[in-house]
């Protein structure tokens, strides 16, 4: 699905997700983790991945496969380096107010790995497996 | 966010409940905050006890918002964290920042 760039939007994703989570959403841990990790991946796409025109968008995928759930988020922005991004829990970045989203990310997702979009732009794409979960469906 | 103030004694306590993401609550925690500091409160208990979701930004609001109370010589401590908040904290090691309390009475008499 295609969202406008823009914050309320987030939760349009999350309500998506829960949605197709539903009643094989696995543990509550997992749900958790999924949520939470996609709210951050839409932050960025719309903090950081916009060009700042009106049309701006961000494309978002969910599959829920098996025992695990897929998610991408690829927005149109400058991309950017993630191994630049600063360590939120090294001692002199420890009181920054920012800096925690991909962090917080790679510690709830099993899987998260960052591509540059030909054209322009980032895509972020997120696994983790669903435990108590033995059917799967997509979407 | 929803917020219900009140005072124990000379600590001020500020509860939340609902969420604290970004676009959703964490500009409104952090205003809330400064809104008391300006007053010239300087012992604050912020209550999570009400809080459904929180995100990096929200952390980085509550981050923001301990430092402002350092800096104008106030303590700003928190009450009530769910097991999520309390894993988050952990995990960004900031738990070593902030004083941490189950028990109101207990987080009134630290200050």
């Amino acid at each position: 699905m295609f969202l406008e760039s823009r914050f309320e939007s987030i939760e349009t994703a999350v309500c998506a997700l829960t949605d197709l989570l539903g009643t094989q959403r696995g543990d509550e841990e997992s749900w958790y983790a999924a949520t939470s990790s996609l709210r951050e991946a839409m932050a960025n796409a719309v903090r950081h991945g916009g060009r700042g025109t009106a049309d701006d968008q961000v494309r978002v995928e969910l599959v829920v496969e098996g025992a695990e759930v897929m998610m991408t988020v690829e927005d149109r922005g400058r991309g950017f380096d993630v191994d630049a991004v600063p360590d939120p829990t090294a001692p002199e970045n420890l009181l920054k107010s920012c800096g925690r989203g991909i962090f917080t990310m790679r510690r709830l997702m099993d899987s998260v790995v960052f591509r540059h979009r030909g054209g322009g732009g980032t895509i972020v794409q997120m696994r983790r497996r669903l435990t108590n979960n033995d059917q799967g469906e997509a979407s | 966010m929803k917020q219900l103030i009140r005072d124990n004694g000379d600590v001020r306590i500020i509860s939340l409940s609902g969420k604290i993401t970004i676009g959703s609550g964490d500009v409104a925690m952090r205003e809330v905050i400064t809104e008391n500091l300006e007053q010239g409160h300087t012992k604050i208990l912020l209550d999570l006890a009400g809080i459904t979701a929180i995100d990096s930004s929200g952390i980085g609001e509550m981050v923001a918002s301990y430092t402002s109370a350092k800096n104008r010589g106030a303590q700003l401590k928190l009450l009530n964290l769910s097991k999520k908040i309390s894993d988050i904290l952990q995990v960004t090691q900031l738990i070593t920042v902030f004083d941490v309390f189950d028990d109101e009475e207990e987080a009134v008499a630290s200050f």
